[in-house]
């Protein structure tokens, strides 16, 4: 015996999900239906406290170095694609008008679905993972793109090789320097530690071999290899001090900007997987899809993921 | 016909009735949250906080239209404002999760500076 009757209520004075259920120990569809949602958002809570944590991370720290956030933040407007590196935020726009417009699609897969137009759910479905994708590459160019300018927060984050790209590849065209005058106080700091001594190239900041550095003991050592992050290195000049202060600090943006961006980028991800499986449901015609409110969980999340990424896109890419 | 209601009420009266908005409304919300948008990348371009001498006004605003475009997406796609009452407070669970982030935030801002970062390694 089957578990689930037919509602009796269906097609009543409020419109239910063509192929809704009740259950046995619901009284009705609206009963159960709530159940779903009540669920659904328990779990949601436990994602904004998830997120919560990052984003109070990320308000710290702002706070305290919002000097170097505003500097750093401006590796995530540069780009090596299609010749977007004018400044303008483009990749997180595109991003942006992608989820919006995802969770638009999401909303009318979910109506034909409550109307039993199966096609079309599949159809709207289908253009909301579409979009995921999309979002998804989209991210998988800029990742790269921070990876190849040595911004990835390991052993080999190179401040000064970034610093390097943002002068003078991206920078072409403005001769007077970058828009933002931190950005030129931080060169101004590298040029210093470059007539200190050290060689600024792509590579990062370079310590000759006969530059020497004294040890607490006061006893002078030779430095014969530079490690690669180049960041460790001390010599008795401010301008190096305040270098390694700020690329510390940028090192930390950058840390928080790859943990939030990636946790939201694998749960685009899920958000792929899971609607690959309602498409592959409704086109089998299963019956785990007579009810619409699978459709509509799988929503609420999709529509959670959204709003993270519009909280996201001024915090991280409009710094001003 | 078999009676399929378990020997219950079809309706009860202690349950409320989720209602679903048309798909008019959210075109509209779309519509409305690409405005937001434009506006979001627009503010970016203009220091508002050197117009009007206060200072992060800029990052205020960007969070006022940020807090706005969750409203929306919260209020008609994910449909709270047609849910039942229980769903509407479970809702707002987050939210005071959120404040309670809030009060972290202002504690840590309010207690005396505590140096800044330790010297990093150092090798040979």
């Amino acid at each position: 015996m089957s578990l689930h009757a037919l509602e009796p209520n269906a097609g009543g004075e409020h419109t239910h999900g063509a192929g809704q259920r009740v259950s046995m120990q619901y009284e009705n569809i609206d009963q159960q239906n709530e159940s779903y949602l009540v669920g659904m958002w328990s779990f949601l809570v436990t994602e904004i406290m998830f997120f919560g944590g990052l984003f109070l991370a990320y308000s710290l720290y702002r706070v305290m170095y919002f000097n170097t956030y505003l500097e750093a933040h401006q590796f995530l407007l540069q780009y090596n694609w299609l010749g977007m590196h004018n400044g303008f935020p483009w990749l997180g726009t595109i991003n942006t008008t992608v989820l919006l417009t995802s969770s638009l699609f999401m909303v009318l897969a979910v109506y034909n679905a409550q109307i039993g137009q199966r096609i079309k759910t599949i159809l709207w479905l289908t253009t909301v993972v579409g979009c995921a994708l999309i979002f998804m590459v989209v991210k998988y160019f800029e990742y790269t793109n921070k990876l190849g300018e040595g911004l990835y927060p390991d052993r080999n984050f190179n401040y000064a090789r970034a610093l390097y790209i943002l002068k003078t590849e991206h920078a072409a065209g403005h001769e007077g320097g970058h828009d933002n005058p931190r950005a030129n106080v931080a060169w101004t700091a590298m040029k210093d530690a470059e007539k200190a001594g050290a060689k600024l190239s792509e590579e990062g900041l370079e310590i000759p071999a006969t530059q020497t550095r004294k040890l607490a003991s006061g006893i002078d050592q030779r430095l014969t290899s530079v490690p690669g992050d180049t960041i460790a290195f001390s010599v008795p000049d401010a301008a190096y001090t305040r270098y390694q202060s700020e690329s510390n600090h940028a090192r930390l943006f950058m840390s928080i900007y790859f943990s939030m961006t990636g946790l939201h980028g694998i749960h685009v991800s899920l958000g792929i997987v899971m609607m690959g499986l309602l498409i592959l449901f409704y086109w089998k015609k299963h019956p785990c899809v007579d009810d619409y409110m699978p459709l509509e969980m799988i929503g609420l999340y999709w529509h959670f993921v959204d709003i993270v990424w519009i909280f996201l896109f001024p915090l991280m890419y409009l710094i001003s | 016909m078999a009676d399929n209601t378990h020997g219950h009420s079809p309706v009860h009266p202690a349950v409320e009735v989720i209602h679903h908005p048309k798909p008019a409304l959210y075109w509209l919300t779309y519509g409305i949250l690409f405005v937001l948008l434009i506006v979001t990348v627009v503010l970016y371009y203009f220091d508002l906080s050197a117009a009007s001498g206060l200072v992060g006004l800029n990052f205020v605003i960007a969070m006022i239209v940020a807090t706005a475009k969750a409203y929306l997406v919260v209020r008609n796609f994910m449909n709270v404002k047609g849910s039942t009452k229980l769903t509407f407070l479970w809702a707002m669970l987050g939210f005071i999760w959120l404040m309670l982030m809030a009060g972290v935030f202002l504690d840590s801002q309010n207690r005396p500076h505590q140096g800044g970062w330790e010297k990093p390694f150092v090798r040979y």
